[in-house]
């Protein structure tokens, strides 16, 4: 019998007690539940309200003391069908190379994130402490500090102003996370299932196949999402190491759109940074529910 | 189907040595059980069988072929782990198919098989939940199907029934004994129940630290045990278990439990022990082995009631001599009363002593 908080025996009246502190209890519950909802709403409004401000500013002719919309318009994403200046490389094209930086960063994760993590699960084999040790410490470097050193390998490598420079050197930051994250997907199927599979007459590559990869898919989903986003926004090393044009994505286009204009042009700037995050935007709607298992937690009930 | 040999096998985990040298005989279509304490090694070498740990030591032969090293999928052994370690993203049935469908058995073929070992389980309407969705016996059950849908040549059984209820436990039980017998399939299961162990065994290898104790026919566990551990592990209520030593006087010899309890040498027993006399002992008598009466006998001893405790159809009865314990079992109905004085018989072929030293039986040629 576990003990019980609150001793019924020396209260005369038992059971009216009880009742009273289950309300008490209640009402708690509904006050912490309430300061928890209010400390969420108050901290994320910066940011709702910022992208309430982007979408507003995108669609109209200019706003009113920065804050009162007028004038419903969509010439402010002209830049779709005409180029803002003729410096700028085809929008259609930089979209397309922001979308195979994102799916290679997603491949890649997956292809080689997945097999490697799941060797350090499942095997011993020498130095494996020291090399899951010496992935998290990789991962810890600020990106930021390599940028000159990186500079100047990826210019030896004759690798400077290609997206394939740029997609290398986010694989190799990237990785060490993606095979931590998925060695904890792969912790989490007990190796007895492994078992019973060897035993029922699977073999080790069917093993993995048929049984333990259907358990951590909703950890490769979220890699995967995750991986796509990541390239998807990539900023720094694309505006570092790509100055041609033709390698641009996204952000290097918004970036220059803040940066080149005299005047900046506030409807323009918010119509191509709405056009830069819609699709991330939608494709994270669509697919939050896997990305929710990484901080969940490894398993599921069947 | 397999006749399977062990040869000193050994198996160790860093320091721990999980299993230590064991030798064992597992005869053809037989049902041997491994019986322990947790954490005796039971599982350990199991899974040796099963091809999934590699013994430290020693040899396992299939029908005389040495199969160290060849993987669980060429052995042909089915396998339920006391964790069931069902696919949990598969349905009832799909795990069950699992095996037959690698072996490229083909799909009407897969639904007979599939069908037919469930019904025999009873788990024929569960087919399409997943292992979440279902109750821990009802997991047992699936894992059970699965091990026995492939018509193993050996059947490794790791505590199937343990998460079953009494009355489905006794069925089980039955169903599986009844499979077994009816393929002859030589069948290795693992439990720390004795019951099970005596109702479901041909023979039973009783475990301890990784130690094999005693290899036997279950009622000879009972009967002739080999050791202490073996004496004490086995029977419900357990032995009385004393520490003695040997006196003579007046021509009679005894057994000197503590300061108060002196228990009668047999005559026929006699020639066996003498040469013990002043050697630490442990006399053992199993309480049923024991009857009360008010009338003295030859090798009667005289004892005063120190407690009464009901056991559904029996009752034990505690006696006390200083500070040694002596409890004996009899029928519900035999009228006794805490504080009264009575007789106490033991079965003299039903003494069991052992040397203390060593805790190895001492033979009594009674
Ligand atoms: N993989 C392992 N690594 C290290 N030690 C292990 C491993 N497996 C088992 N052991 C140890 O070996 C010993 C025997 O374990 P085993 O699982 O065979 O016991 P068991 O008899 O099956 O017990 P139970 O009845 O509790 O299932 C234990 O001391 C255990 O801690
Ligand atoms: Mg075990």
């Amino acid at each position: 019998m576990p003990k019980l908080k609150y001793d019924l025996a020396s209260s005369h009246a038992g059971t009216a007690t009880l009742v009273h502190l289950a309300k008490r209890e209640a009402r708690k519950e509904k006050l912490l539940t309430f300061f928890i909802y209010s400390f969420m709403i108050l901290s994320s409004l910066p940011l709702v309200l910022g992208y309430g401000w982007l979408i507003l500013n995108s669609f109209t002719d200019k706003m009113v003391y920065g804050v009162v919309p007028q004038g419903f318009t969509i010439k402010n994403f002209r830049f779709l069908w005409e180029l803002p200046s003729r410096y700028y490389p085809d929008l259609w094209r930089t979209t397309w190379n922001t979308f195979l930086l994102a799916l290679g960063m997603t491949a890649i994760m997956i292809l080689v994130a997945t097999p490697t993590a799941y060797v350090i699960s499942r095997m011993k084999f020498p130095a494996r402490g020291f090399l899951l040790a010496m992935t998290l410490i990789l991962h810890s470097f600020p990106g930021v500090t390599l940028l000159i050193s990186l500079y100047y390998v990826l210019r030896t490598l004759n690798l400077l102003n290609s997206l394939v420079g740029v997609f290398l050197v986010k694989a190799g930051l990237m990785l060490p996370l993606g095979i931590w994250i998925m060695k904890g997907f792969f912790d989490g199927v007990p190796w007895d299932v492994e078992m019973s599979g060897l035993v029922d007459g699977a073999t080790r590559m069917q093993t993995l196949i048929k049984i333990v990869l259907p358990q951590v898919k909703p950890g490769i989903a979220a890699m995967a999402i995750f991986s796509f986003i990541n390239g998807w926004s990539e900023y720094i090393y694309v505006i570092t190491f790509i100055q041609t044009k033709e390698s641009w994505t996204l952000s290097s286009y918004v970036n220059s759109i803040i940066g080149d204009f005299q005047f900046i042009d506030y409807g323009l700037l918010s119509a191509t940074a709405l056009f830069y995050i819609a699709p991330v935007l939608l494709f994270f709607i669509f697919t939050q529910k896997y990305l929710m298992a990484v901080t969940v937690s490894g398993s599921k009930g069947g | 189907m397999a006749n399977v040999r062990l040869k000193n096998l050994t198996k160790t985990f860093g320091s721990v040595v999980a299993v230590d040298n064991v030798s064992l005989d597992i005869p053809d279509g037989k049902v041997t059980v491994l019986l322990g304490p947790s954490g005796c090694g039971k599982t350990t070498l199991l899974l040796m069988l099963a091809g999934i740990y590699q013994p430290t030591h020693g040899e396992v032969y299939f029908d005389d072929v040495m199969v160290n090293g060849i993987p669980p999928k060429l052995r042909n052994v089915g396998l339920v782990f006391q964790s069931y370690a069902l696919y949990p993203h598969m349905t009832v049935f799909d795990n069950i198919a699992f095996p037959l469908r690698l072996q490229k058995v083909p799909k009407d073929e897969i639904r007979d098989r599939v069908h037919a070992i469930t019904k025999v389980v009873q788990i024929s309407d569960l087919l399409k939940r997943k292992p979440g969705q279902m109750s821990g016996g009802q997991q047992q059950r699936v894992a059970l199907a699965r091990a026995l849908v492939k018509n193993p040549d050996l059947l490794l059984l790791d505590e199937p029934l343990s998460n079953l209820d009494a009355r489905l436990r006794i069925e089980t039980r039955v169903e599986i004994k009844r499979i077994q017998q009816e393929f002859g399939i030589t069948t290795v299961l693992v439990t720390h129940d004795q019951v099970e162990a005596v109702t479901m065994a041909d023979n039973v290898a009783v475990l301890k630290k990784g130690v094999l104790q005693q290899y036997s026919p279950p009622e000879e566990l009972l009967l002739k045990p080999d050791n202490i551990f073996v004496a004490s592990f086995m029977g419900d209520p357990p032995m009385n278990l004393l520490d003695t030593e040997l006196v003579v006087r007046d021509d009679r010899a005894f057994f000197k439990c503590g300061s108060e309890l002196e228990i009668p040498v047999p005559p026929e027993a006699r020639e066996a022990v003498l040469s013990r006399t002043g050697k630490g002992l442990v006399i053992g008598i199993r309480p049923e082995n024991m009857s009360l009466k008010e009338e003295e006998g030859d090798y009667a001893i005289r004892g005063k009631v120190f407690m009464v405790e009901l056991l559904g159809r029996d009752k034990l009865v505690d006696f006390r001599f200083g500070e040694v314990a002596l409890r004996v079992l009899v029928p519900a109905d035999l009228p006794v009363n805490t504080g009264e004085e009575l007789w106490i018989h033991p079965h003299q072929s039903r003494i069991h002593l052992f040397d203390k030293e060593n805790s190895e039986t001492i033979p009594i040629a009674v």
